[in-house]
Order: C-alpha cells, then sequence, then structure tokens
C-alpha cells in the first residue's frame, strides 16, 4: 500500500490527486504541461512570478499552495528552476507512442550527459526504471538549478520524478555554499521563515553549536514553517567549515509536511 | 586525554546539573560540569517550559514549588533573559464530576497560600472565547508563568563560565572511582580522569546507569510525553490552558492493567501553550517509553482531545512533534540527596517539574554539600526513601 505525506514525507500519488494538484489526462494528452506538486503552505512565490505566461497563481496570503492554469501552461519548465522546495516538474505524455518525458531538477555533479542511461527514481528516491537523458538545461536563468529531461516509458510518467544521482564528490551543498560566499555579508537571511541571519548562524557557532540542532536550539532556524527545508544544507556546510569534522545529520521530525489538526487527528491509528 | 583536578565535578548539562553548578559557583566552590553532549542534549531541550504551582500534593511540595516559582522570578534579575512570561494559567473540567474536584482543588490551593480563582461557565468563556461551549467551569491560577527551557540553560551557561565555572561537552562519564571505605574518589572520562572529593549526579532519565558505576540503586525510569508545534502566528488562547486530568495524572502512572483504552494507557490529556515564538504548543501524553521518537498513534490521539477542548484547532496545521522522556520516581517526586558513598549526591528525577524545580533543587543542592542548613526539610526528597518502602 502507498504511504502517506504524514508517514513518508512525501506525497502519494492518491494524494495528489486527491488534493487538485495534478493536470487533467485530457491535458496530459495535449503534450508536455507542468505538474506542481507543492504541498508546504510556506512564504514562498517565485514560481507565480517565473511563468511567462501568467499560469501560476499563489496570490494572497503568500502560504496559498500554487494554482496551475493547465490551459495557459506551455509546458516550457521555466518554473522547475525557480521552485525552491524542488517540486515543479514537466511531463510531456505524447512524446513518442508509449514514451513520455519527464523534467525535474537536479542539484547534485556531476551532470549526466545527453544520451546516457540513467536509473530514473520516483518521489521516494527509489528506482522505477532506466531512462535516457534527452535534454540537460544548465542556463544562466536556471541560477545553479540544473534540469534534466530524461525519456520513460508512459506508464512510469507518472511515478518518475528525478534520477539517482551519479557521484558524491561535489552535492548540492556545494554549490549552496558558492551561493553564500557570492552573497557575503553577515545580513544575508539563511532560513526565511524565522528571518535567522548568516551572522546569527555564525554567532551560534561560535559559542558552541557543532551540530545542526545546536544551530537551531540557539538561533531557531530550520524551525519555522519549511521546516528546513532550505537553510539545513547551507546551516551543514558552514558548520563543516568551522569544524573540519563531518556534520552529524539532524533528526527528522514528523509529520514531514504541515497537517492540520482535524486531518491528523481523524487518521486511522495504525498502533 | 586530559587528567584533571576538581574541587566538585557536576556529572550532566541539563536544568539539574546546569542550576546545581550555578548555585555552589555562588558560593565560591570550583566546579566542573561534564556533560556527553551539547549543552541542555537530554529531556531540558525537549520539554515545556511551564512554571505553576497548581497540580503540585497539598502542603510540603506545593509549598516546595511556591519557592521554586520565587527562585525562577529571582534568576530573571540575576542572568540573562530566558524569556519568562509571567501569564498565570487555566485548567477546565470536562464535566460536572470534574468540576467538582476543581472545586476540592480550589480548597487545597487556598490552604496552602496559593492564588486561585475558581471559574464557572461563564468565566471560562469570557476568559477564553475559544473555550468549547459545552465546557462547564475551571480554575485560574494568576501566578506563575513560562519560559523558554534552552534558553534557560544558556544564559545559566553563559553565567557558569563568567564566575569561573568550566564545563566540558562531548566528553562522557564512564566510571565512578571510590574507595573500599566508600569515599568517593574520583570521576573517569572518555576524555580522561578527574580527581575530585565531591560529585553530584544529574543525569536525569540516565542517573540509574552513572549510580550504578557506584554501586548505587537510583530507582529513576522514563516516562515519556509528546508535543506537538502548531504552525505560528494562530491565535486559540492568550494563556497555558489545560484540562484537569493533567493534575490528576500527575499522581498516577500510565500504562496499568485496569487502562483499557488507548487514551488511557498513553495518559493523554490536553495541553496549549502559546509561546513567545508566536507559535503554540500541544500536549500531552504520560507513558512508560525510552524513546524520543513521537509516536504517530499519540499524537492523533492529542489532536482528537485539543478539538474537543477548542474546536477552532481543526483547521491549524502541526509543523512539528517532538518527545521526551521524563525522569520518573516510583513516588513521582524528585531525589536531593546525599548517598551511600561519601562525597557523592544525586539531583535528578525531578518527573514533569525538572524545569521548574531546578533552581530550587541546585540552590538546596548546594547548600547540602556546603553543609549549611537547607531551605526546605531534605527528607520527602532522600534516596534512601525507596529503601524504605522496598524493606
Ligand atoms: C514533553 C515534556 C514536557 C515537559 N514540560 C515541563 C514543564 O513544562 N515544566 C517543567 O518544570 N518540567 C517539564 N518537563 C520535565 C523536565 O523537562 C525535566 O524534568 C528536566 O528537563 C530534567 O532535567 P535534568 O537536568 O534532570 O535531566 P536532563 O535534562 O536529561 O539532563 C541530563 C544530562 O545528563 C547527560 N548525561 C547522561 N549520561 C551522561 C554521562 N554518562 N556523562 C555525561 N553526561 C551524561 C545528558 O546528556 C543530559 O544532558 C517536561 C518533560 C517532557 C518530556
Amino acid at each position: 500500500m502507498d504511504g502517506t505525506i504524514l508517514q513518508n514525507g512525501y506525497p502519494s500519488l492518491d494524494e495528489l490527486r486527491q488534493m487538485g494538484r495534478f493536470p487533467s489526462e485530457e491535458r496530459f494528452r495535449k503534450g508536455p504541461v507542468a505538474v506542481i506538486e507543492c504541498i508546504q503552505q510556506i512564504p514562498c512565490d517565485p514560481c507565480e512570478g517565473a511563468c511567462p505566461f501568467g499560469a501560476i497563481h499563489v496570490g494572497t496570503p503568500i502560504t496559498n499552495l500554487p494554482v496551475l492554469d493547465e490551459n495557459r501552461c506551455t509546458g516550457c519548465g521555466a518554473c522547475i528552476s525557480h521552485c525552491s522546495g524542488l517540486a515543479i516538474f514537466v511531463v510531456n505524455k505524447a512524446y513518442k507512442p508509449g514514451m513520455a518525458t519527464v523534467s525535474f531538477p537536479h542539484e547534485y555533479l556531476p551532470l549526466p550527459e545527453n544520451g546516457q542511461i540513467v536509473d530514473a527514481v520516483d518521489r521516494a528516491g527509489s528506482f522505477v526504471c532506466k531512462a535516457e537523458v534527452i535534454r540537460i538545461s544548465n542556463a544562466p536563468a536556471n541560477d545553479h538549478t540544473p534540469v534534466i529531461t530524461i525519456a520513460v516509458p508512459l506508464e512510469a510518467a507518472d511515478d518518475v520524478r528525478g534520477m539517482k544521482r551519479l557521484g558524491h564528490e561535489d552535492s548540492y551543498a556545494g554549490e549552496a555554499e558558492r551561493g553564500i560566499k557570492a552573497a557575503e555579508g553577515d545580513d544575508v537571511l539563511v532560513c526565511r521563515c524565522e528571518e535567522i541571519s548568516i551572522g546569527d548562524i555564525k554567532k551560534a557557532i561560535s559559542e558552541g553549536a557543532t551540530t545542526l540542532t545546536g544551530v537551531k536550539r540557539r538561533t531557531r532556524a530550520g524551525m519555522g514553517l519549511c521546516q528546513g527545508r532550505t537553510c539545513h544544507q547551507l546551516i551543514e556546510r558552514m558548520l563543516q567549515n568551522a569544524s573540519n569534522v563531518p556534520v552529524e545529520p539532524d533528526t527528522v521530525r514528523p509529520p514531514m509536511v504541515p497537517v492540520s489538526m482535524d486531518v491528523l487527528g481523524r487518521s486511522a491509528d495504525d498502533e | 586525554m586530559m587528567n584533571d583536578v576538581a574541587d566538585v565535578v557536576v556529572i550532566g548539562g541539563g536544568m539539574q546539573g546546569l542550576s546545581t553548578a550555578y548555585f555552589l559557583l555562588k558560593k565560591g566552590r570550583n566546579v566542573t560540569v561534564i556533560e556527553r553532549g551539547d549543552i541542555a542534549n537530554g529531556t531540558t531541550s525537549r520539554s515545556d517550559g511551564d512554571i505553576f504551582v497548581c497540580d503540585s500534593t497539598p502542603g510540603y511540595f506545593t509549598k516546595l514549588q511556591k519557592a521554586a516559582l520565587d527562585e525562577i522570578v529571582a534568576l530573571t534579575h540575576e542572568i540573562d533573559d530566558f524569556d519568562w512570561m509571567a501569564k498565570g494559567c487555566v485548567i477546565l473540567a470536562e464535566n460536572e464530576e470534574q468540576v467538582e474536584i476543581a472545586k476540592k482543588q480550589y480548597q487545597e490551593k487556598i490552604a496552602d497560600g496559593i492564588r486561585c480563582r475558581f471559574m464557572d461557565k461563564h468565566d471560562v468563556h469570557e476568559d477564553e472565547p475559544n473555550t468549547a461551549p459545552d465546557i462547564p467551569g475551571g480554575l485560574e491560577f494568576p501566578d506563575g508563568g513560562s519560559l523558554n527551557p534552552m534558553l534557560f540553560a544558556y544564559s545559566l551557561t553563559r553565567a557558569i563560565r563568567q564566575m569561573g565555572g568550566k564545563i566540558r561537552c562531548f566528553t562522557t562519564v564512564t566510571g565512578i572511582d571510590v574507595s573500599p571505605e566508600g569515599v568517593l574518589r574520583g570521576v573517569r572520562t572518555d576524555d580522561g580522569d578527574i580527581l575530585c572529593s565531591t560529585a553530584v549526579i544529574a543525569c536525569g532519565v540516565w542517573s540509574r546507569e552513572i549510580g550504578m558505576m557506584a554501586g548505587l540503586d537510583i530507582p529513576i525510569t522514563p516516562m515519556k510525553g509528546d508535543l506537538l508545534v502548531l504552525e505560528p502566528n494562530v491565535y486559540i488562547t492568550r494563556r497555558k490552558t489545560m484540562d484537569i486530568g493533567y493534575s490528576l495524572l500527575r499522581h498516577k502512572k500510565a500504562g496499568g492493567a485496569d487502562e483499557k483504552t488507548f487514551e488511557e494507557a498513553h495518559g493523554i490529556g490536553f495541553l496549549i501553550e502559546p509561546t513567545n515564538e508566536k507559535n503554540a504548543l500541544i500536549g500531552f501524553s504520560k507513558y512508560p517509553a525510552d524513546s524520543t521518537v513521537s509516536s504517530l498513534g499519540v499524537m492523533q490521539a492529542m489532536a482528537r482531545r485539543a478539538i474537543r477542548f477548542f474546536p477552532i484547532i481543526k483547521d491549524m496545521n502541526v509543523i512539528r512533534a517532538y518527545a521526551g522522556v521524563r525522569p520518573w520516581t516510583p513516588d513521582h517526586e524528585a531525589i536531593v540527596s546525599a548517598t551511600d558513598v561519601q562525597g557523592l549526591y544525586v539531583n535528578a528525577g525531578h518527573a514533569g517539574d525538572g524545569i521548574k524545580l531546578g533552581p530550587i533543587s541546585g540552590k538546596m543542592m548546594s547548600q547540602l554539600i556546603c553543609g549549611e542548613q537547607t531551605d526546605f526539610d531534605l527528607a520527602p526528597l532522600r534516596l534512601d526513601r525507596f529503601k524504605e518502602v522496598r524493606v
């Protein structure tokens, strides 16, 4: 049985469908279309501004989930790299008979090459099938978030949402660190939800924090609505730079995404 | 490896360890705190910060808690800010039967000199308009308040260092060195030995294993509690509000054979605490378990219980859950005591009150060590009271 957001931290296909977060099959058949799998009610709206066709609407309050106008969307993919939650994909179910393409953000180096056969994975990161890379977009407009397009069997189009990373040498954290160095300045915000700056994090480290938890407890960074999805990697790298010892992974606390008290209270007991 | 000498070694850098070190330093003693993780690595960082005198046993323990509150208020003038908010709290009765219990508690608290107001249905809804319409009454305690336990721990840490105290984090105590005559000689750690003639075991739920290193039986076991954190900027109540079951459960160990429902077996009750970070904590649970991983079933039961008292909570989002283990003793009161090993003391087992009782216990531990008169008679808090029970 499919797990739920509450248990796994990522939504199941059924849940996404029920939440009305999936374009219609009719629209899918017409060609490429954006699939916005954002379930985080966080103060975040770059996707709205990223769409050249005005097809994404967040509105006020800014914590609304984005809504896609599927008829305006051309499947151009401009939104993919602008989503800091890495939750937007473009799926083309009319690619070739029996074949679809899936475009997704991929923040790991090394990047694959065109024509390379890679392992396609689902929302949980589990292997689904082999896939061929047909496009790699790393334009300056992507702002260090490359977008990869792979071809997969049509049946896999709703499940595949990424590929296995190829190497482990350089990761998103490396990219993130470069971002921080470029930005400089202690007043740059690292945690947007709680408004915690680079300077605040540096102070916590100087007062003895050596772990992500230590920084969180001293500053509240990563304890807001998004629960650290955006800032944890940055803080980890800052800690690593400060101590030269590998940083302990943070404790993951449920629920992985905000869930209403009503839904929580009603979900079936599993004990 | 770093071999060392100290006047007093305090084992554990949670609320009890830090408070003990603080008061010993104020008396001019030379103190080293040994903590196996970061500051407040244990239960202190998984706690609420409620400092109320509303659920204690009448008499001695109520007076002790009142003194504990005064001690914390005094500390707000001595050390860096720790988000102290003096707001009082409200306790709700769910039905007429509980209204009668509330009336009885009202009498007891007044007798112990604690300010308290009985609230009828009208008063309750006037005070907190979001309360479910059928809630028939409750009690208001105007004194007390809440603090941020992490900030409290960090403020004490700064004060300890300023007074010249040493805190060695990420150092684990691995043994206690006792002479054949039963006198403390030192403390062994994974980073060298420390020679000392006085040491305090302040290790919360881990005190039992430290005690065993010195041949002592310290009967402390873990009693789990879960909390939910609501999204920021929601408004439900002005102040801490809980169901009267909280005080009933205090005297009861959940998980007994006669408890039929999941709720009973897990000590589920309702508590809401608006925090300074503008979100709110929702509790509570109380059951024997040794894990700090939140239990889904308990989270669900707490959500249902909260909606029962405040239906508007229904549409609010939970962003995080966490859990901690209260250091529980057989009679659910703390151990602030000397031991059979000369020079070795215990300050632990404060159950669900260890933040509140931290400063008063630390102060009395420092008085005990320095051979002074303690603020309260320590007999009800002695370790050997459990021996007597067993014989
Ligand atoms: C959900 C929940 C809510 C609570 N709410 C409240 C509340 O509102 N008000 C209140 O007053 N109390 C509350 N409590 C209770 C309170 O948190 C505890 O009583 C208190 O934190 C205990 O403090 P401590 O110093 O005794 O133990 P701890 O904080 O656990 O400290 C013990 C320390 O010893 C260290 N240690 C262990 N073994 C070793 C070793 N071998 N060497 C070196 N160090 C070691 C640990 O790392 C730890 O840091 C709550 C508890 C829970 C679980």
